[in-house]
C-alpha cells in the first residue's frame, strides 16, 4: 500500500497534482492520504479537499466500469476514516489554534526542571518562540521541527494510530509499505516535516523493518513572493516568509539531507529516496501570511513531484540503497518545459503523455459536445439520429437520460470545467509550459473545440478546424462495440475515451506525440 | 420469367394492331424503362454519397436536423417522366392509328420507372457503405418505417 503525506501549502498542491494524475488513469491502484499542516484554513488545502471529494465521486462512478485497458479514477483513497466518523481529508497539525511555540515547548515550565530557560534562546528568537502558529511556521522550518519532533508523543491519536496500524499491516506484506513525503524545504511546514516524520516512521515497523520504504519529494524554490509588511520592523514583518531568504533555507536543508545520506548507519538512513525538483525561473505570486488568502496557483513543479510519487510508488523494491532523483532539462531547450523534460526515472513518457492527452480530450469532447448532445431532448425521440447512442445505449434498454446517468454527467461536467481544464490551466500560466497547447484553453475552464487536433504544444497559430469535432464524432462510431464500460455514465466515459484513443492515432501520431 | 418480362404490356391495348409491332414497340420501351431506373439510381446514389459525406457534425443540434441527402429520392420521379415521355411520343409513332389511348400505358410505364428507381436507391443507402457511419440510422430501416417514433 502507498501512503502520501503532504506537508504544508506545497504539499497539498502536489497531492493536487497526483490527484488529476490519478483521475487520467496514472495513479497507483491504492493510496493514503494525510495531509500536515498547521494551517489547516489555507486555501490551498480548501482547494485540494474539494478536489479529494470530487475524485472520490469519480472513483465511486466509474473505478471499476470503464471496461478493459481504461483506468480513469482507478485509485483507491484511503482517508485514514475511523468508523465513519470525521470522513474526508486528514489534516493533522502539530500545534493547537493558537498556540505559540512558547506553549508547544512548555518554555514557562522549564524553570521547574534541571534544563535552563536560557537554553531555548540558543535555538530561537524571542519573535519565534512568540509566534502565533495557528498559520504555519512562516518560512522558519527550525521552529516548526521543533513542533514536529513531538509526533512521537501522538502515535496514539488519530490519524497517526490509524496509520501506524495500517503501515503494520502493510509490512505483513510482501510488497511492504511505501511512503512518500512531499513538501518545499524553502518555506515552513514542508522543511520542518521531513525528517522528524521520517524518522518517526522508521520506529513504526515491529518485524519486516527493510519493508518500509520512505520517499521524500522536496521542492526546491519555484515561486517568490514580497512580504506585504516589507520595510516594516515589526514583528509581524519580522516573522514573515521572504523570499530573499529561499535559497539560503534550500541550501541548509541540501546540506543538512546530505548529511544525513552520508552518515547512514549500515546503508539504512530514514529515505530510500529524494526526489528534488525545482524551477530556476521562480513564479511571483503575492504574499499571504496563511489562511484562505494563501491559495496560490498550481505549477508544473508539483506536476513533476506528482510524477515523481507515482515513480516511487510504481516499484520501490529497484530502489538500489538510498537513491536522490534530480530533474533536469532532458533534450528539450532550456528555460522551457516540455514533454521531453518531464525528469521520467522509470515511466514511460510516451505512456504518460497519450494518457494525459486522452484524458484531456475525453473531458473536451464531454464538455463542449456530446454532453450538451446527451441533454437534448431530442436524443430520448430519435435516438437513432445518433448511432453511437443507439448501438450502445437505447437499442439495449439503456439511457443517459436517467438519474443516474445525468449525475455521472454533471460530475463530469463539474470535475472537467472546475477542477482539470482550472488546473492545466494554472499550469500553463507562463510561456515556459509547453506540454498542452494554451490557446486551446479558453479560460472559462473549458477546451476550444476547433482546436481539437492542436491540443498539444506547440500551438499552430491561425489554424481552426471547425470539422475537428465531426472527425472525433465519426470516431465514436468506429469504436468496436465489445470496448465499453458497464453501462450509463461509465459506458459514456468509455466511449469518449476509445475514440480519443483512435482520434490521437489519426491525428496525433504523426503530428504531434511523436514529434 | 418470361411471364414476368413486360407484363404489363404482354398483350397490345387494341386488338387490331399489329401483333409483331407491338412486340417490337413493348421491347423498346421495356429497354428504355430498365435503361433510364438503372441510370437513375446511378445518379441518385452518386450524388447521395457525394453529399451525405459533406455533411459534418460540428454542434450538438446537427446530428437532429434533417437529412438533406435523403431528398434525393426524389429525383426518382424523372426516369419516370422520360419513360412516360418517350413512350407517348413512340406509341403515337408506332402506332398512328391506333383507337386506344396512349396515356394508360405512359403513365404505368412512368410510375413502375420511378418506383424502381426509388427501391433500388433506397436499397442502396441501407448497403454497407454507402452511408457515412455517423448518419447509419437516418435512412430508415423497412422495420423501422412502420414503426413509431420514441417520444
Amino acid at each position: 500500500m502507498n501512503t502520501l503525506i503532504c506537508a504544508g501549502g506545497s504539499g497539498v498542491r502536489v497531492l493536487e497534482a497526483l490527484l488529476h494524475l490519478c483521475a487520467a488513469g496514472l495513479g497507483p491502484a491504492s493510496l493514503r492520504l494525510l495531509v500536515i499542516d498547521p494551517d489547516s484554513a489555507n486555501g490551498n488545502g480548501a482547494r485540494v479537499t474539494n478536489l479529494v471529494e470530487s475524485y472520490l465521486e469519480g472513483h465511486r462512478r466509474f473505478a471499476g466500469r470503464l471496461g478493459d485497458g481504461l483506468n480513469f479514477f482507478r485509485t483507491e483513497l484511503d482517508l485514514l476514516d475511523v468508523g465513519g466518523r470525521s470522513a474526508g481529508l486528514k489534516t493533522w497539525s502539530p500545534i493547537e489554534k493558537g498556540q505559540r511555540l512558547r506553549e508547544v515547548l512548555n518554555v514557562d515550565l522549564l524553570d521547574s526542571t534541571a534544563t535552563p530557560p536560557e537554553l531555548v534562546r540558543l535555538f530561537f528568537t524571542h519573535d519565534e518562540i512568540n509566534m502565533d502558529l495557528t498559520q504555519g511556521f512562516r518560512g522558519h522550518p527550525s521552529v516548526g521541527a521543533a513542533a514536529m519532533s513531538l509526533v512521537a508523543l501522538k502515535k496514539g491519536e488519530q490519524p497517526w494510530s490509524q496509520l501506524i496500524e495500517k503501515l503494520r499491516g502493510d509490512l505483513a506484506h510482501d510488497q511492504g509499505a511505501r511512503v512518500f513525503l512531499a513538501g518545499s524545504v524553502f518555506g515552513g511546514t514542508g522543511a520542518a516535516t521531513f525528517y522528524p516524520i521520517a524518522r518517526f516512521l522508521r520506529t513504526v515497523p515491529e518485524v519486516n523493518h527493510s519493508r518500509l520504504k520512505v520517499a521524500a519529494g522536496a521542492l526546491s524554490p519555484y515561486f517568490r513572493f514580497e512580504a506585504a509588511s516589507s520595510g516594516t520592523d515589526s514583528a509581524a514583518s519580522r516573522q514573515a516568509a521572504k523570499a530573499e531568504r529561499f535559497p539560503l533555507a534550500t541550501r541548509s536543508a541540501v546540506d543538512f539531507y546530505e548529511q544525513l545520506r552520508f552518515n547512514a548507519v549500515a546503508d539504512r538512513g530514514p529515505f530510500d529516496a529524494f526526489y528534488w525538483v525545482g524551477d530556476d525561473s521562480p513564479l511571483s505570486v503575492p504574499y499571504a501570511p496563511g489562511g484562505p488568502s494563501q491559495n496560490n496557483p498550481s505549477h508544473f513543479v508539483e506536476l513533476v513531484m506528482a510524477l515523481a510519487a507515482v515513480d516511487f510508488f510504481l516499484d520501490p523494491g529497484d530502489l538500489q540503497g538510498a537513491s536522490c532523483y534530480a530533474g533536469s532539462n532532458g533534450t528539450g531547450v532550456e528555460a522551457f518545459l516540455d514533454w521531453d523534460d518531464l525528469p521520467l526515472s522509470r515511466l514511460d513518457r510516451e505512456k504518460i503523455r497519450r494518457s494525459l492527452l486522452r484524458f484531456f480530450l475525453a473531458g473536451t469532447v464531454h464538455l463542449g459536445f456530446s454532453g450538451p448532445l446527451v441533454r437534448l431532448p431530442e436524443i430520448e425521440a430519435f435516438p437513432y439520429r445518433v448511432p453511437w447512442y443507439w448501438e450502445r445505449f437505447a437499442s439495449k434498454g439503456d439511457s443517459l437520460s436517467t438519474e443516474s446517468s445525468r449525475a455521472g454527467l454533471d460530475f463530469l461536467d463539474r470535475f472537467f470545467r472546475d477542477q482539470h481544464f482550472s488546473w492545466w490551466l494554472d499550469l500553463h500560466g507562463r510561456d515556459a509550459v509547453r506540454l498542452f497547447n494554451r490557446s486551446a484553453l479558453n479560460g472559462n475552464g473549458e477546451v476550444r473545440l476547433d482546436r481539437l487536433t492542436n491540443l498539444l504544444w506547440p500551438d499552430r497559430a491561425g489554424e481552426s478546424d471547425p470539422d475537428a469535432i465531426d472527425s472525433f464524432y465519426s470516431e465514436m462510431m468506429k469504436v468496436p462495440k465489445k470496448r465499453g464500460g458497464e453501462s450509463g455514465a461509465a459506458a459514456y466515459l468509455a466511449l469518449l475515451a476509445h475514440a480519443a484513443d483512435r482520434f490521437i492515432d489519426s491525428h496525433y501520431t504523426k503530428t504531434g506525440t511523436k514529434e | 420469367m418470361k411471364n414476368l418480362y413486360a407484363f404489363w404490356v404482354s398483350q397490345p391495348p387494341d386488338p387490331t394492331m399489329s401483333y409483331d409491332l407491338w412486340l417490337g414497340f413493348r421491347n423498346e420501351v421495356f429497354g428504355l424503362l430498365v435503361g433510364c431506373v438503372l441510370a437513375g439510381a446511378a445518379v441518385i446514389i452518386g450524388l447521395y454519397i457525394w453529399q451525405s459525406r459533406k455533411l459534418t457534425i460540428r454542434s450538438p443540434r446537427d446530428p437532429f436536423v434533417r437529412f438533406v441527402p435523403m431528398r434525393l429520392l426524389w429525383l426518382a420521379f424523372l426516369p419516370g417522366i422520360v419513360v412516360g415521355i418517350v413512350y407517348a411520343v413512340r406509341y403515337a409513332k408506332v402506332f398512328p392509328f391506333a383507337q386506344i389511348s396512349a396515356t394508360g400505358g405512359a403513365v404505368g410505364a412512368a410510375l413502375l420507372s420511378a418506383f424502381g428507381t426509388y427501391v433500388i436507391g433506397q436499397v442502396a443507402m441501407w448497403l454497407p457503405g454507402v452511408t457515412p457511419r455517423k448518419f447509419l440510422y437516418h435512412p430508415r430501416w423497412p422495420w423501422r418505417l412502420l414503426s413509431r417514433r420514441r417520444t
